[in-house]
């Protein structure tokens, strides 16, 4: 059975979105220089909501999914950032049926998922508000297990991830974040529901970063 | 304005030349035969997707008849193509097998033949009398080209496509009761009977008088026995024999042991005595219909006398067209052709199957090896087509052919009698055909099988995983039973693997986690307060009632 995947439709509406955003903020850079004396090197913790981009994603995990990120960032210069990090999440749901005879039987299931990411980040700054967009690579490993029965799959598999947002300047070193993200990760054969597993979809997170060094 | 004389009669004359004479072929339309390698399901399907069919399949080849059409679309999918015949209406087409560097010692105009392998020709002829000029000795297969040409035949991969009896152990208790009941002696009157018919060629009013010789024996033993009249070469008339012994549980069920009652010679309008082919055959089936009758099986046994096999298996081909045209069921079949000669120092058994008999082949040697002191040697070879069994294979049924492995140096003459055989030998053989068929048939035992076995699945799938669930339910026995057991098998038809420790009370069980792309296959067997366990439940698959 094929599912629909929402992930194709999402990703270009998401990057006009962003170009649009920066476009809008260019007079305002102009006229608010970043301060001189920024940290180089930085770290930051952010969590969220994760949306599934698949349906059958989202119809065995139907709770809500908070996933928890580590980032680390080196800048270039004032606008590009190498950003690399982590970010976890756990999902727990139920099996569905393919073709249901007793409708009643579903088992819990349960999804651990760490994506180690890559990437580059592009930020404009504009005084306290410094919008950012970025996109890189993960490699995510994924771990399903049954809990009421002993089976489970595990696996790893490379996907990307584009995201935007903005930051405020909340400190001389310290940022609030607040990031839209798009991730598609492609994790190959799926089970009777889906033909192909997809563990992305989008997300939004609230974080926290600080320049140390 | 009147029309011209000569207009009118012009006009008239093509009219009546137009109506009375047939419309002319389209160029092109009729099939061509194609000798076509390897003999693989693939090229099988792109014959089939060529909109062709598989006439014959062989060791090494297949023959195939495709529309010129069709051609270049099936070269392109087989390794090896060569247009072989091009038939033409009136033709008759058999497979021939002979070990003569060829079938025709003088050439003769109207009959052709080529070679397909080793040991087996494609003969086409126009001539009814050729087999007076074909070199002795030879096996025919008669080819209907235009019935085969309209079917679809596939190739059975190997252990794919199984299907038979399940099998209780406990039901072979029953079984060397029966065994020992074969007789020697009687083997050797039933010979001599059929011996003293002078011929029992196919056509002739000798063959048919040996015919209902065997249907009256058949009849003397209380069996449902009928004759089978078919025609066949335009010309000549025979007749199958066939009695039932009925199942109680599943008499839709068949296992069939046959054996051709015809015979042939190099005179065989006068003499053809055929002790060894195949009045030995023909006593063992008489002699399993002895030692049958009044027991109680499962599935019902068909005992079947075929004729006309030296034709080239008319016979048996009409009753496996019928067959299948009739949707029967037969679980696997039992030809004994030859039984009685086994050879200097020789005590061995062919046990010949296609590549969708192996199955069969293997319980019978697993059936009668307990009970014999022959050695049973296991053939695979679809090429083998030269005895009823194989009319059997062409309708897609399991088949076997229980044979002697040694060259008879009376076969096919008038020295072919009785004085010849070795019928403790012949014995050991109606021993083993006995002991297969009442193995597949399952003996009755108490309690009755459970019947009615139904299964449903659902597969429960997570994103990566998922597993399937099967539910099975059957209907109660009408006695007493303590409980159920639950069998499953990978394969059809086994083996099986018990599910329940213990005898389950409920008639229904539900058996999770199992892998999605695998197919299940269930029985259930009853269980009485003693202990006793029936036999076992038709199968079903998981998804059979989905």
């Amino acid at each position: 059975m094929r599912t629909t995947d929402m992930n194709g439709s999402v990703a270009p509406a998401l990057l006009a979105a962003l170009a649009l955003f920066l476009c809008a903020s260019l007079p305002v850079r102009c006229a608010v220089p970043e301060p001189a004396a920024a940290k180089r090197f930085f770290i930051g913790a952010a969590g969220g909501y994760f949306r599934p981009g698949q349906a059958s994603f989202r119809r065995i995990y139907d709770r809500p999914a908070w996933p928890i990120e580590l980032q680390l960032g080196w800048a270039l210069d004032r606008k590009l950032t190498i950003l690399g990090g982590a970010r976890y999440l756990r999902a727990t749901g139920r099996t569905v049926l393919v073709q249901a005879w007793l409708p009643d039987e579903a088992y819990a299931v349960r999804l651990d998922v760490l994506a180690l990411r890559f990437g580059l980040n592009y930020g404009l700054g504009l005084g306290r508000f410094a919008p950012f967009f970025g996109a890189g690579i993960q490699y995510v490993f994924y771990r399903e297990k049954w809990l009421d029965v002993s089976l489970e799959a595990k696996g790893g598999k490379t996907g990307f991830f584009a995201l935007g947002g903005g930051r405020w300047r909340l400190g001389r070193s310290l940022h609030a974040l607040l990031q839209l993200e798009y991730s598609n990760v492609p994790a190959g054969e799926g089970s009777g529901v889906s033909e192909r597993a997809n563990l992305g979809g989008l997300g939004l997170s609230l974080g926290i970063r600080a320049g140390i060094l | 304005m009147s029309i011209p004389k000569k207009v009118k009669f012009c006009f008239l004359a093509w009219l009546a030349l137009s109506t009375l004479l047939p419309a002319p072929a389209a160029p092109g339309r009729r099939p061509l035969l194609l000798k076509v390698a390897p003999p693989s399901a693939e090229v099988a399907a792109a014959v089939a997707g060529a909109g062709g069919a598989v006439v014959q399949e062989l060791r090494t080849c297949l023959l195939v008849a495709v529309s010129p059409e069709s051609l270049p679309r099936l070269r392109a999918a087989a390794a090896s193509l060569a247009v072989i015949a091009d038939p033409a209406p009136g033709e008759l087409f058999f497979l021939l097998h002979t070990q003569r560097p060829s079938p025709l010692p003088i050439p003769r105009n109207g009959i052709r033949c080529r070679s397909l392998e080793a040991g087996v020709w494609l003969l086409r002829t126009t001539d009814p009398a050729f087999r007076g000029w074909l070199a002795q000795p030879f096996h025919l297969k008669a080819l209907q080209p235009e019935e085969s040409f309209a079917a679809r035949r596939r190739i059975a991969a190997p252990s794919a496509d199984r299907g038979s009896a399940a099998i209780k152990p406990r039901s072979l208790a029953a079984i060397p009761d029966l065994v020992a009941q074969v007789s020697p002696g009687r083997l050797r009157a039933d010979i001599l009977a059929l011996q003293g018919f002078k011929t029992r060629y196919a056509s002739t009013p000798e063959c048919e008088k040996s015919g209902d010789f065997i249907l009256e024996r058949f009849r003397q033993l209380g069996l449902d026995a009928a004759g089978d009249p078919f025609a066949f070469e335009s010309f000549y008339q025979s007749q199958n024999i066939r009695a039932v012994i009925p199942g109680k549980v599943a008499p839709e069920r068949i296992v069939l042991a046959c054996a051709h009652y015809d015979s042939t010679s190099g005179t065989p309008l006068v003499f053809a005595p055929g002790a060894d082919d195949n009045a030995s055959g023909t006593a063992a089936v008489l002699e399993l219909a002895r030692i049958l009758a009044g027991q109680s099986f499962d599935f019902s046994i068909v005992l079947l006398c075929v004729s006309a096999e030296e034709w080239g298996l008319y016979g048996s081909a009409h009753y496996a067209r019928q067959a299948r045209q009739q949707g029967a069921e037969i679980i696997g079949v039992v030809n004994l052709d030859m039984i009685g000669y086994p050879g200097a120092e020789q005590r061995v058994l062919d046990v010949i199957g296609d590549l969708r008999s192996e199955w069969l082949a293997d319980r019978f040697i697993a059936a009668a090896q307990p009970f014999v002191g022959l050695k049973l040697l296991k053939i695979i070879n679809p090429s083998l087509t030269w005895s009823d069994h194989s009319s059997f294979w062409d309708q897609g049924y399991p088949a076997l052919c229980a044979i002697e492995d040694s060259d008879n140096p009376f076969y096919h003459r008038t020295s072919d009698m009785l004085e010849t055989l070795d019928l403790e030998f012949a014995a050991e053989a109606v021993k083993a055909s006995l002991a297969a068929v009442a193995w597949m048939a399952q003996p009755l035992s108490s309690p009755a099988a459970p019947t009615g076995l139904r299964a449903h699945s659902q597969v429960s799938a997570a994103l990566f995983t998922s597993r399937k669930t099967a539910y099975l339910e059957w209907d109660a026995n009408r006695e007493a039973v303590s409980g159920y057991h639950v069998y499953r098998a990978e394969a059809s038809h086994g083996p099986y693997t018990r599910l329940t420790g213990q005898p389950q009370g409920r008639t229904s069980f539900v058996d999770p986690l199992l892998l999605p792309g695998q197919a299940y296959y269930y029985v259930v067997s009853a269980v009485d307060g003693e202990g006793r366990e029936s036999n076992r439940s038709e199968e079903v698959r998981d998804d059979e009632n989905n």
